[in-house]
């Protein structure tokens, strides 16, 4: 690849264009790889897709581009501080909506701190939840038959299916 | 959208392994395949690696503590009542709470009660009835009295607990001396180690290191497979080692660490993975703790001198170490607990303390680890228990 490139286009699941910078790339394992193959010389028009839809995209492009700096140079305690206070301001989202999405697709491009801090916000937010709210976000449906629930019950003083 | 449902499936064990132990009790009755993945050993592993070593600074720090009250409470009127509690610190705003494990003692007098564990979310506790609990499982067992042989005591004991992975068995041993009750006769010592697989003492037939036993820090170790005493012999301080696993005894010569037993004390500790042990003076109001690593495990010569920790002023004793936090918790001259950083140095005092130096302080861990089988009648070997904020806490009204 030419050392010219400093960003690249890529297409989202909708086949719409985005734009990231090589080094906020290389947070990603899968895009690092496409980094290194000869697509991205300067005389090649493919571009590559991601399958990743634009909504989510645009949100994992952003937290690229905001760790970056610090995942290739390392960085001081106080820039370490204002990423984590930065992150948890990023993290502030819906959890079906966008939250699942981010970490499908943190799961999907290997970028593992995204992973981490997308699985300890859904933790935190499913803590205090019921069991009919988490049925609810996770779209499950109660597959216990009454007298699997009457035997738990028995087990598990206290426990409830609702 | 059925196929972004599919890719969630794929990362639900990786979020619920973020869960503390009360969600996912609950959460174990929204589907059979929850249901299946939380009672499922790989999980129960994993849960315990992953919850137990995320950092968040912002966490309470919470440990498992005990201490011997005068409770002024109950139908005997006053009577000495032993303690365990699930004590929680919040390091920003500097409070304390403290939730009582209501367990069988507080029903009950006590005089002594030691806490053993960690090990993978278990806790020993050794009093008059002895019990094995998983604090965040709210699940407990009382043990079997170990059988003596007949017409003997035994004056002294040392107990123990670990794991043995070989056979995924929780073990308690107890080494004891036997004395005959008509004559007064002493007897060899014994060697008797519960299993928590078959719930039954047994007698194993070994030849004891002939040293004695400082049974004094109550600070755990258990490391490597083994569990340790601080103990001595004619030629000084040493460590003794029973291996879980194969059932050995080893004994370990720990150097010349400290100039003379009556001005300074030792214990064995755990730190980083390693067997440690800590030195400080006796006396004095502003101590410092040496910290001795056991660099090479079972090699003599790679004890290394890791760090001076403190001064820290008014400590007395020490506790344990608080290593995810990077904390050393200390007993200060007003039997409170105190939490020194060893990084920033800083100290932190807490509201909680312990009286006739019955303070106890052991980190907490949670863990799905059950001790009834599921199929089974749950009466017949564990009970739950519950928790309440304990009345006598001054800290708890705030």
């Amino acid at each position: 690849m030419s050392s010219s490139v400093e960003a690249i286009t890529v297409l989202s699941s909708d086949g719409d264009e985005f734009k990231i910078t090589v080094s906020a790339a290389k947070l990603s394992k899968p895009l690092n790889w496409m980094l290194e193959d000869v697509c991205f010389s300067d005389d090649c028009d493919e571009v590559p897709t991601i399958e990743v839809n634009s909504k989510t995209l645009v949100k994992v492009i952003e937290y690229c581009e905001k760790h970056a700096p610090r995942a290739n140079s390392g960085a001081s305690d106080s820039d370490a501080e204002e990423l984590k206070k930065w992150d948890i301001e990023f993290m502030k989202m819906d959890v079906k909506d966008i939250l699942f999405h981010i970490l499908m697709a943190a799961n999907y491009l290997h970028m593992e701190g995204l992973y981490d801090l997308a699985c300890q916000t859904a933790a935190d937010l499913m803590k205090g939840m019921t069991v009919s709210q988490i049925r609810k976000i996770f779209h499950i449906k109660n597959d216990f038959s009454s007298e699997e629930q009457e035997q738990l019950r028995r087990q598990h003083p206290g426990c409830s299916f609702d | 959208m059925a196929q972004n449902l599919d890719r969630l499936k794929d990362v639900v064990p990786d979020i619920l392994s973020r869960l503390p132990v009360k969600s996912l009790r609950r959460f174990a009755c929204v589907n059979k395949s929850w249901y299946n993945l939380i009672k499922s050993p790989d999980f129960i592993s994993k849960h315990l690696h992953t919850f137990n070593n995320r950092k968040n600074s912002a966490d309470p720090l919470n440990l498992l503590v005990n201490r011997i009250r005068r409770a002024t409470f109950g139908p005997s009127g006053l009577n000495r009542k032993a303690f365990v509690s699930l004590l929680s610190f919040n390091p920003i705003n500097k409070s304390t709470s403290l939730n009582l494990l209501d367990l069988i003692y507080n029903h009950n007098e006590v005089y002594h009660l030691e806490i053993f564990g960690p090990c993978n979310g278990l806790y020993y506790l050794h009093s008059i009835t002895n019990l094995i609990v998983n604090p965040s499982m709210r699940e407990f067992i009382v043990l079997p009295d170990s059988p003596a042989p007949p017409d003997t005591h035994f004056l002294q004991h040392y107990m123990g607990f670990g794991f043995d992975p070989n056979t995924n068995d929780y073990k308690v041993i107890t080494i004891m001396d036997t004395w005959l009750d008509e004559t007064d006769e002493q007897l060899p010592w014994r060697l008797e180690i519960y299993s928590l697989n078959s719930h039954c003492w047994r007698n194993v037939d070994c030849t004891l290191p002939s040293v004695s036993i400082w049974n004094w820090s109550w600070i755990d170790a258990f490391v490597h497979g083994a569990f340790h005493w601080w103990a001595y012999d004619a030629a000084g301080d040493m460590v003794l080692a029973f291996d879980m696993q194969n059932e050995k005894f080893q004994t370990f010569r720990v150097p010349n660490v400290r100039s003379s037993a009556e001005e300074y004390a030792g214990t064995v500790a755990k730190f980083r993975e390693s067997l440690a042990v800590i030195i400080y003076p006796r006396m004095g109001t502003e101590k410092c703790f040496d910290l001795w690593v056991m660099e090479d495990y079972s090699n003599e010569a790679s004890w290394t001198k890791h760090s001076i920790i403190g001064p820290i002023v008014g400590a007395r004793r020490p506790l344990g170490f608080l290593e995810e936090n990077n904390l050393f918790v200390v007993e200060d001259n007003i039997e409170r607990m105190v939490f020194y950083d060893l990084q920033t140095e800083e100290i932190m005092r807490t509201e909680f303390h312990g009286e006739e130096d019955s303070l106890q302080a052991v980190v907490y861990m949670e863990s799905l680890i059950s001790l009834r089988k599921d199929n089974e009648n749950p009466q017949a070997r564990a009970s739950f228990f519950g928790m309440v904020p304990d009345p006598l806490f001054e800290g708890n009204s705030g």
